[in-house]
């Protein structure tokens, strides 16, 4: 028989399949929600058509949304999703205190109030545990972890709340005259389990302008999801199989080999987070918001502040604002002005996890820019030729390239073995070979290196081409990446690498 | 609903559809290439086909000792196959195998997992070229962490398909924590009495905290072959004397560029 009618004459099938429809709609820790998953695209149908409908009125579609949002969350991080209510309610309460209060002081202490409640929360479920082991390294008692789950996402949400309260407080905004309206802008699920980053000037005005989406927001907006699924499901999760063997046991790899894997989980990083941040733009941009850029071909970058001027612009823009400003900036000095970005990068490594290397690694990164900032007026005397650029690329990716071992590897002397394998054990003579066994793993490396070079002109006609392509075209387009997806999808569902932060 | 929206509504749905009728439906292929179905037939079956599982392969069943089997005297052309474990656990077997007059091959391949010997024919090779009539398998120390090791059952199944009549036991990984069900799951696919568990042994382990030293692994293998008289098919299996020494069986290494 060419199809199966698999529930047709069998009651217990039919039984079978409704309850493991019904049991897709509940959280499993081990199944989060997706934006490449089918589930995720199969509750999207549902969620489009009563979206449009109530788009016309904003109060409507305010509530939608949130109920919506909120469910994502729950899928994606169970009960948790009661906190983020929480938080929401007292965020904008204290807002409000902040708005309605005339002395500064009692206004500042409200603020860090808040603050304080947010990082208190984050600190918790993120940190407790990191800084229990250092104590009872220190005193040398038996170190019990705490039995806590980081719920999904908590760094991303953090963060835009402490910046819509330090806001409030500066004058920059005025808080939302509906608790509702906040929660849209904390839990809008595009942006919520991994980000962008969102800021409250610049999100809020849209919920209030509630404009309708055209037909090139919309299918921008698909653009923008093929190349983010092609990017995170196809590529990084192709290539993050390989990757795996080399950072799980280094020892048993040639330097060839390590080098490859180091370049791949540099590429493989970027893919991921990219990806995942192209499909959250897209989807907004579908439902008529602007999140804006959060990648900006960071690997063309010629320093080191320009690499975090195109990295996850979002939390560089964030931590420069509400971190590196308020320490001071470049306001006090030259020693300040290196301290304060060493001390910004110590906290965005920070962020990332709670572990001491995602601190070495900030760190690593804080040296970095103040070596690039102290060696400025040197570097700006030195004509600007193509191989001054090219020797400037070169040491910028590799020096980015080095330090993610020491994020992704499981320890600091995983990292150095990794490091000294690509020095001691190298030889030129393994590539060919390399290249014959892994054909498809540089297959895609090649596309991807392609993809991150070509000018962003190039890409941004191509999605013009999309968007004016006939329906069918589009629908092609869409079921072949999704095929590919289908094709090289691992076993294992391949975590998405910022999902915890 | 109005367009743009419908568009896109149409767009998304008629993919999904077109995926979903797929995964019920034949396999197509275009030459040698089989177009690969998303997994909704899986996804909506999924509590049945794991209840056929546990129906016809009870996890206690497959590790309970058999009655009691005539030991079989015939001496054995072994081949014993797997990840970066074999080779240590090849060294100690090929001491048994000198004391009890078998021969033995083993093939090496770091890195492997059930996927990647299912996947391919070496299996099947290097059985007919070693001529074997017994096979240790070592694999699932690389598939020990994995969230839903039930997805493995198929390469597994394919692995002792390859097998097919050919006495075996399949030595289960050495944990080094617990594991998320992958004994379990090779402990129900193999036949009664040719799995050994080996997630309860304590083992001294190399600097990386994962491979047994050569010691330990020595150690494991007196371990399976102490175990042997009460496995499905049990083969001349006494422990070599002092006269044996340090045996270097032929081993092949798979592992490209590996060192």
């Amino acid at each position: 028989m060419l199809f199966e009618i698999p529930f047709i004459g069998h009651a217990d099938t039919i039984g079978q399949a409704l309850r493991n429809i019904g049991n897709m709609f509940l959280y499993d820790p081990e199944a989060p929600l997706l934006f490449s998953s089918g589930f995720f695209w199969l509750l999207f149908i549902l969620f489009l058509p009563v979206y449009a409908l109530l788009k016309k009125s904003k109060a409507k579609m305010v509530v939608f949304v949130v109920c919506f949002s909120l469910y994502f969350y729950y899928k994606s991080s169970g009960l948790f999703f009661l906190m983020l209510l929480a938080t929401s309610l007292i965020d904008w309460s204290l807002s409000h205190a902040i708005a309605r209060l005339q002395k500064r002081g009692v206004r500042l202490a409200v603020m860090w109030l808040s603050i304080i409640i947010s990082l208190s929360i984050l600190g918790y479920f993120k940190y407790a545990n990191f800084f229990l082991w250092n104590w009872n390294q220190m005193v040398e008692g038996n170190f019990q972890p705490l039995d806590l789950v980081l719920p999904v996402g908590i760094s991303f949400y953090t963060f835009q709340s402490i910046s819509y309260v330090v806001d409030v407080y500066k004058g920059r905004i005025s808080p939302t005259s509906s608790w509702l309206d906040y929660l849209f802008f904390l839990s809008f699920f595009p942006a919520l389990v991994a980000g962008p980053i969102v800021r409250a000037d610049y999100f809020l005005p849209q919920i209030q302008e509630n404009r309708a989406a055209t037909k090139d927001d919309v299918f921008g907006g698909l653009w923008l999801i093929v190349i983010g699924i092609i990017k995170k499901a196809v590529i990084a999760d192709y290539i993050a199989q390989y990757n795996d063997l080399i950072f799980n046991d280094p020892s048993l790899y040639t330097g060839v080999q390590t080098l490859m894997g180091v370049l791949g989980y540099t590429m493989q990083i970027y893919c991921d987070f990219s990806g995942y941040s192209d499909m959250a733009i897209g989807l907004a941009l579908i439902m008529g918001f602007r999140l804006g850029i959060n990648f900006d071909s960071p690997y063309q970058s010629r320093n080191l502040t320009e690499f975090w001027r195109r990295w996850h612009i979002s939390l560089s823009s964030w931590l420069r604002d509400y971190v590196y400003i308020p320490l001071g900036g470049n306001r006090k000095g030259t020693f300040r002005t290196y301290l304060n970005n060493f001390l910004t990068m110590l906290i965005g490594g920070l962020w990332h996890g709670a572990a001491w290397k995602f601190v070495f690694w900030g760190a690593m990164h804080g040296v970095g820019l103040a070596i690039h900032k102290a060696c400025k007026p040197w570097l700006g005397r030195i004509p600007d030729n193509w191989f001054v650029s090219f020797v400037s690329w070169l040491l910028t990716f590799v020096y980015v390239s080095l330090l993610w071992v020491f994020f992704r590897a499981a320890d600091f002397e995983s990292s150095v073995r990794i490091i000294s394998n690509i020095f001691v054990d190298f030889d030129w003579r393994q590539f060919p070979q390399f290249f014959e066994v892994r054909m498809v793993w540089c297959i895609m490396m090649l596309a991807l290196i392609v993809m991150h070079f070509v000018p962003q002109s190039w890409t941004d006609a191509c999605g013009r081409l999309y968007v004016r392509s006939p329906w069918i075209v589009k629908l092609l387009v869409f079921a072949v990446v999704v095929q590919l997806v289908v094709e090289f999808m691992s076993e294992e569902v391949v975590p998405f690498i910022y999902f915890q932060f | 609903m109005k367009s743009p929206y419908a568009g896109l509504w149409l767009i998304v749905a008629l993919a999904l559809a077109m995926f979903l009728t797929y995964s019920f439906s034949q396999d197509i292929s275009l030459g040698s290439w089989t177009v690969k179905k998303a997994p909704f037939h899986d996804a909506l079956l999924a509590e049945e086909e794991a209840m056929e599982d546990s129906l016809s392969l009870d996890s206690l069943y497959a590790s309970t000792p058999v009655e009691e089997q005539t030991v079989d005297s015939v001496p054995k052309s072994i081949l014993i196959i797997g990840d970066s474990m074999t080779f240590n656990l090849a060294l100690r077997l090929a001491q048994y195998a000198k004391q009890n007059g078998h021969t033995i091959h083993a093939v090496n391949w770091d890195s492997s997992n059930t996927k990647i010997w299912a996947e391919s024919d070496t299996l099947e090779y290097f059985m007919k070229k070693y001529d074997a009539d017994f096979v240790f398998i070592s694999l699932g120390s690389n598939e020990l962490y994995f969230k839903k090791p039930e997805t493995r059952l198929p390469y597994v199944k394919r692995i002792l398909e390859v097998i097919d009549t050919v006495p075996y036991v399949w030595i289960g990984p050495p944990n080094w924590e617990e594991d998320t069900g992958v004994n379990d799951m090779l402990q129900r696919a193999c036949r009664r009495g040719s799995f050994f568990r080996t997630d309860g042994m304590k083992l001294a382990r190399k600097k990386d905290k994962i491979h047994p030293t050569r010691q330990a692994s020595a150690e494991w293998i007196d371990s399976v072959m102490r175990w042997m008289p009460a496995s499905a098919h049990p083969i001349l299996a006494d422990r070599p004397d002092s006269t044996v020494g340090r045996v270097n069986p032929n081993i092949v290494f798979l592992k490209a560029l590996n060192k």
